[in-house]
């Protein structure tokens, strides 16, 4: 288990109902949480915001991979993007001084990006990353990312690349523990039957609790 | 100077030897922090044991999380996938092999 107590699984939206049943009740079984999220990936902001009316409600998690600015632009500032991420790897995109003010979720870090880099300037993006989510105390998540069981890493050692990559111990260990499981305690609570709106919430009714 | 010691798992398909761990745990320090990196690091090999796939290392207290990123970046050895999972990180080696409370 390497440590952790919830996961969160990227399931395409193809298999949903019927695969997703049984990869939870692998987690499950060995006394995992799991949570369901989807990585929406877009190339306008048309498609992004069909997207999230689509998809918002389904899932527990929902995520934005920033493939160009106007994406970006749009996903920081929708209340219905959880978390956004950008590759490292993609050259032409970075998450600047503008969007850090924009962003209403949180900035992850995916470990896998920088575990299949092919250059060190990959690092040296996700530095800059960090550096300017520091700046404007924006909500770090650092994530494994993982396809496969090798590419597991413990808590502690995504905790530790925080720390070399900028970010503050604190800062580092809340991207790993308190920041994800906040952002899923308040998606829960939403989609909780009793939830009316923001900070509106029903407390009781004929034995509904 | 104080130390910690680590436990790691070693998820490798292959067989590993003493030497293959060490060798792959000080290029990935010197690639990520040079050779300062692991003068500072003052990396050791306590014990490998390839049966139950666990190994101890020793680190100076100060540079625990460089190690610990090293360890992270290893991700093959001959081509081959492996995964370090440092499960455990303590002062001693006596309390490494303690149960957790």
């Amino acid at each position: 288990m390497a440590g952790y107590r919830s996961v969160a699984l990227t399931i395409p939206t193809a298999i949903l109902n019927e695969y997703s049943k049984t990869l939870t009740q692998c987690f499950v079984k060995v006394g995992l949480e799991t949570v369901s999220r989807i990585d929406l990936t877009c190339s306008n902001r048309y498609e992004l915001l069909k997207l999230l009316r689509r998809f918002r409600n389904q899932y527990d998690l929902v995520s934005v991979k920033c493939t160009n600015q106007n994406v970006a632009a749009i996903a920081c500032r929708d209340r219905r993007v959880d978390i956004v991420f950008f590759d490292p790897n993609n050259r032409n995109m970075k998450f600047t001084h503008t969007l850090a003010k924009l962003l209403n979720g949180a900035l992850e870090l995916n470990l896998s990006f920088l575990l299949n880099r092919e250059s060190g300037d990959v690092l040296n993006k996700a530095m800059r990353h960090m550096a300017v989510a520091r700046e404007h105390r924006v909500k770090v998540v650092l994530s494994s990312g993982c396809t496969s069981p090798k590419m597991v890493r413990s808590p502690m050692q995504i905790r530790a690349v925080g720390v070399t990559l900028g970010l503050s111990e604190a800062q580092s260990a809340e991207a790993i523990s308190s920041v994800p499981s906040s952002i899923i305690e308040s998606n829960l609570q939403r989609r909780s039957p009793l939830y009316i709106e923001e900070g509106v919430r029903l407390i009781g009714r004929n034995g509904l609790k | 100077m104080s130390k910690r010691y680590f436990m790691v798992r070693v998820i490798f398909d292959k067989q590993l030897t003493e030497q293959n761990l060490i060798e792959a745990m000080a290029t990935s320090i010197t690639k990520h922090f040079g050779e300062v990196g692991i003068a500072s690091i003052n990396l050791r090999l306590i014990r490998y044991d390839p049966e139950k796939a666990e190994a101890v290392v020793v680190c100076e207290k100060a540079t625990t999380d460089q190690l610990l990123t090293a360890l992270t970046f290893i991700r093959e050895i001959d081509g081959a996938p492996i995964s370090l999972l440092v499960v455990r990180i303590s002062g001693t080696i006596k309390s490494l092999s303690k149960p957790k409370k």
